[in-house]
């Protein structure tokens, strides 16, 4: 950690629209907080979907819930909240000024996306193995243990919900990378430490959002 | 309420000397560690509900409030609302709101479709099939149109 970098108010990571560090970072704490409120309610929308179609497939969900794999989802689940863990140490590593911890928290948190990613994968491509495809491509081969047509709504819900959680991970991961260049080059420390910040705040999300993902498809049978 | 936010977003950056302090409070890595540990444990405990002999909407109910209590965790320790500025929960809480609003509605007029289905209502109102319902093949319906005609 170079000296200058501690220093407050360095005008160096500060936009010229600001008056000050503080108010930059106000300004882009806000503007993240206001991005995740639509997020929420974005994936309101897949979550109500949801709760319409276990309304009115109750043995249709529960027939093809069967199919889900609890362990897997339970490893991805801790997968996430280990990497919640990191993220938030790594920013925390970063308002210490600690530029090493910061950087090797990163990869961690990236490991962990990536081993996410990896294994929802392999999921994904079990399921289409048995021929659970979504909407009109459902056609599930003689052995598989789900028959009913109608499965193929709960199986379309399912590749939207778990797809676009999925792109939110890959997004994650490309802040992640961004962040991870920036940390190298050694521009956050306790003042600059905002887009770090709220890179967090991002994957943290994901995370809530697969916290509710994990009970909802794997567990409530 | 909001205070500390207008003094960040203040013209004058000499206002904010407060906020800096109260803002740059690092958590101990023991606190993350243990909300971790807890939420490690909610997992668990969710897999448990599931293997458990529940009926499946006891179970539903008892897994989203293990859920909905892992969120608040994660957004007050992790996400750091528990030291940030009230504004920024004021925000994400709004969004909440009308999340929770956006169900209530919808799915209690899903709820409520049977009762305007018995008096036909809804058949003028909206269009449906010859069976009466809304997703052609709905198990729940048919089940129901069928118990009628036993009846």
């Amino acid at each position: 950690m170079t000296d200058h970098d501690g220093h407050s108010a360095h005008p160096k990571y500060q936009a010229h629209h600001f008056k000050s560090m503080e108010q930059q970072t106000a300004a882009g704490k806000l503007g993240m907080w206001v991005f995740m409120a639509q997020e929420l309610l974005f994936f309101s929308g897949l979550f109500c979907a949801f709760g319409f179609v276990r309304y009115m497939y109750p043995d249709m969900v529960s027939q093809a819930q069967s199919s889900m794999d609890w362990r897997l989802g339970g490893i991805n689940s801790i997968i996430l909240l280990v990497s919640s863990l990191t993220i938030s140490l790594s920013v925390r590593s970063a308002r210490s000024n600690n530029r090493s911890g910061t950087i090797k928290f990163l990869i961690a948190t990236m490991i962990c996306g990536f081993a996410f990613l990896a294994i929802k994968g392999a999921e994904w491509g079990m399921h289409m193995h048995e021929g659970y495809f979504p909407g009109k491509y459902f056609n599930p081969v003689h052995h598989a243990e789900i028959q009913d047509p109608l499965a193929h709504i709960f199986f379309g819900l399912y590749y939207v919900m778990t797809g676009m959680h999925g792109l939110h991970i890959v997004v994650g991961l490309g802040l992640m990378t961004w962040m991870l260049i920036r940390a190298s080059k050694g521009e956050f420390n306790s003042e600059n430490y905002v887009s770090l910040e709220n890179t967090s705040l991002f994957w943290h999300l994901v995370d809530i959002v697969w916290i509710f993902l994990y009970p909802l498809l794997y567990l409530a049978k | 309420m909001f205070k500390n936010f207008k003094k960040s977003l203040s013209n004058n950056p000499d206002n904010s000397t407060d906020h800096d302090k109260k803002n740059h409070g690092l958590l101990p890595v023991k606190l993350y560690l243990a909300i971790f540990t807890l939420l490690l444990l909610m997992i668990f405990v969710n897999i448990g509900i599931a293997h458990l002999p529940l009926p499946s909407l006891w179970k539903t109910i008892f897994l989203l409030s293990i859920a909905l209590i892992q969120t608040i965790l994660v957004a007050v320790f992790f996400m750091e609302l528990i030291h940030e500025d009230k504004f920024y929960s004021f925000v994400f809480g709004s969004a909440v709101l009308f999340m929770l609003l956006f169900f209530t509605i919808t799915l209690a007029e899903l709820s409520g479709r049977d009762f305007f289905h018995k008096n036909e209502g809804i058949k003028i109102l909206r269009g449906v099939d010859q069976k009466g319902n809304f997703a052609p093949g709905g198990p729940k319906l048919e089940h129901k149109a069928e118990e009628n005609k036993e009846h």
